[in-house]
This record gives structure tokens, sequence and C-alpha cells, in this order.
């Protein structure tokens, strides 16, 4: 049997239900066997664990023991166990007396209701990103390049949208507890050099290979500092490594019909672009 | 502090980066500075310059690098005896606890989170260097 696939959104853990060997006792078996062989990056800030039985009918009586012991072994952790499904579900719960142990719940929407948190992918959590990245630019370019911002204009955007001119650019992908996205900065060859002159504290006549890195850079550097305030809010974002992009005139589009944030940036060394896209809609 | 002539190797996969600390020392005063793209290469040359009696007195490396990261160079250069005491300073752009705590325990001198300017940089390796030099 194949590995039995989790999704984690802050501080819950969720096993989607809904093929029917996955209601055997044996599979039930193999989520236990898998989360006692978890490390503790797994157990780290987590607070509930949720076998999400609400695509299923029901769930056969003899899986109970097991989701017994499976809740006895997150108990050891202080991870509480939710089983969310129908009332059937609901009266095995009931009638066994293990409601203590394994707590019941109707929906996935019940749930998170009842412990405070709304469903990923969470758009009011985006915002905190967004307010977080943007003070993050700001201290970033005034440490890094000695950048005084100006002013800075956010507006959403689509494939339709007039983009900004961007020669020289990095994307990095972000996936984080709340939202999956990624994050792309973007300057014109002429602002580029401006900018890396600070960065580099010397002349800078061409966008050379050497200097080309300084932009990854900058956006590592921007990441970097909004994971350390959010990460410590539960966001647990994982950064890939930013890619740097050039050419003429780049136009980064969302895919498909998503929106896009966009936040223009004019500071006294020339102008910049900052692009977020997200799994949220804009 | 480290004197002017102190030898220094700036570690970074970052071209820009190196460059970066590079120009940030020679504001600061040191002359003896070289590079390498990431840990392996880092420590090679290191190898190589004790081998012809000028070793480094002093290491900046970044974490994220590939072939060798910062903190398995570090774990390398601890594992040689004439490299236990040598100041090692690590610059990260995320300062995880963990990543910290890791790096300590791996016997880092001191550690650096971006963004770094010079002033940031001049004074941690104040710290590095009476660290080293109690």
């Amino acid at each position: 049997m194949s590995a039995i696939k989790t999704e984690r959104n802050a501080n819950v853990v969720t096993v989607n239900i809904d093929q029917t060997d996955v209601l055997k006792p044996e599979a039930v078996k193999q989520i236990l066997d898998q989360i006692k062989a978890a490390d503790a990056k797994f157990f780290k800030d987590l607070k509930w664990f949720v076998y999400n039985c609400s695509h299923v009918n029901s769930v056969g009586a003899m899986c109970f023991p097991i989701l017994c012991r499976l809740a006895s072994h997150l108990e050891q952790y202080s991870i509480h166990f939710c089983i969310v499904g129908s009332n059937k579900i609901t009266d095995i719960i009931y009638k066994q007396g293990i409601e203590r142990m394994v707590i019941p719940c109707a929906s996935m929407e019940a749930f998170y209701k009842q412990i405070g948190l709304s469903g990923a992918p969470d758009r009011e959590k985006v915002k905190e990103f967004l307010n977080t990245t943007l003070e993050s630019v700001v201290s970033s370019m005034k440490i890094m390049l000695e950048a005084k911002i100006l002013s800075s204009e956010v507006k959403t955007i689509d494939s339709t949208s007039q983009m900004p001119r961007i020669q020289i650019g990095a994307i990095a992908g972000i996936v984080s507890s709340y939202f999956n996205g990624n994050l792309v900065i973007g300057f014109t060859n002429e602002d580029f050099k401006a900018a890396m002159a600070r960065f580099l504290q010397m002349e800078v006549k061409e966008v050379t290979a050497e200097i080309r890195d300084g932009v990854a850079e900058l956006l590592n550097v921007i990441i970097g500092q909004t994971k350390i305030i959010l990460n410590d809010r539960g966001f647990d974002i994982q950064q890939v490594i930013p890619n740097v992009i050039s050419g003429e005139s780049i136009n980064i589009l969302p895919a498909n019909k998503q929106k896009a944030i966009l936040i223009n940036y004019v500071c006294d060394f020339g102008k910049f672009c900052i692009i977020l896209t997200t799994n949220v809609p804009a | 502090m480290f004197p002017n002539e102190c030898r220094i190797l700036v570690v970074d996969d970052m071209a820009a980066m190196r460059l970066r600390v590079t120009n940030q020392l020679t504001t600061i005063g040191f002359k003896q500075i070289e590079q390498a793209g990431n840990g392996q290469e880092a420590f090679d040359l290191m190898i190589k310059r004790k081998e012809e009696n000028n070793p480094f007195e002093l290491v900046i490396s970044d974490w994220n690098m590939p072939v060798l990261a910062g903190i398995d160079l570090l774990q390398k250069v601890r594992a040689i005896d004439d490299f236990k005491n040598l100041p090692f300073l690590m610059v990260t752009a995320e300062g995880e606890k963990e990543q910290v705590i890791r790096a300590i325990k791996t016997g880092v001198s001191d550690y650096l989170i971006k963004p770094v300017n010079v002033d940031s940089l001049h004074q941690k390796l104040i710290i590095v260097w009476e660290k080293h030099n109690p």
C-alpha cells in the first residue's frame, strides 16, 4: 500500500479519507505506523490530527480500536485527535464511549470554527504575508542599498494588465501552512545597475553575470526577513531558491484566471516592483 | 580587532554577495581577502593555503550553498586540529532558532542575519576577535 497523504494547515494535520481501502483496519494501522515513524519536524507545533471521513458514509467498526491506539499515541505529544464524518460515524463513537479520545465533528468547516481557524488557503494570512513583505522590502532596501522608498502603489493584476517594464528580476516559490505562491522582484537594467552600485558600493557600468546574482540575493533577503517574523506566528514558510530572470521585456503574468498583487516602488535610486501570486483569490 | 593584514576567506555561492562582502571588508580596512563559491571550494582552498604556510585567519561563510553548505563546511573545518579555533562567522538569511542552535553546537564563532551592512559586519568582527582573543 502506498504512503497515505496528509495535509497540513498551521497546527492541524488532516488525512482525507476518500478511498474505501483507507477504511480498512490495516489502512488505519498504516497511518499509525506512519505517525510513529514521523520525525520531530512533523510534531512541531502540531495540535490537531484530523481523520476526515466526510466524503464516505461510514467507517468499519473494526477500525475504531486502531483509531483509539492512534489517538492514544498522539496524546503523548498533546495532540488532539478528531474524526470528521456523518451522523453514522458520530453514533459509533458515542456508542463505543470513546468521544473523549476520538473527538467527533460534523464537517471540516465546523472543526475549523471550533478551533478558531478558517480553512486553508487563508486570505487573511495572505494579507498578513503581504503586509510583512512590504515591511521587509523597506527594511531590506534600507540596509542592503541604503535606499529610501519614496512611494509605493499596490494593485491587483491579471493576465490582461499593463505591467511595468522588467529586464532583470528574480522569482522564488513559497510554500506555507496557509497558502502557496511565488514572489518576484523586477527592475529595468538601468535601475538595477543603480541598485547594484549601492549594493556593491562600486560603480556598475553593465549587468554582468557576476552582478546579475544580486537580484536573487535581494529577493532572498526580503523573503528571509518575512520568514523570521511569520514563522514565529505558525506560517512555516518554506522558500525555493530564487532564480534570476532576464530579457528585453519580461512579462510576469498570473496563469489561468488567477489574479496577482503588484507593488510598484519609487525610491531614491530608481524604480522596482514586487509581484505576489498565490493560490488564494486576490 | 583583527589586524588589517588578516587573511580572510569569503564563501558564498552568489558572486554579487561575495563581491559585496569583499568590498565591505575592504572598507573596514582589510587587504587580504579571497573568495570561494561553495563549501567544498572553500575547504580545498583552506587546506591549500595551510600547506603553503599561509592559512586563513578568518572565514565568513554563507549558510545555503550547493555542493557543500556552510554548516557542512564548518563541520569539516572543526574536524581538523589546526582549524579547531579558527574564527568562523556564519551568515544566514533566515536565522531560524534550529539553524542557530545547530551552528553553535557545530562550533561557529558567531553568526550574522542578512541583511548585513558595513557597520553590523564591523561590530560582529570585533565580537568574534574578542571571543577568540580574550
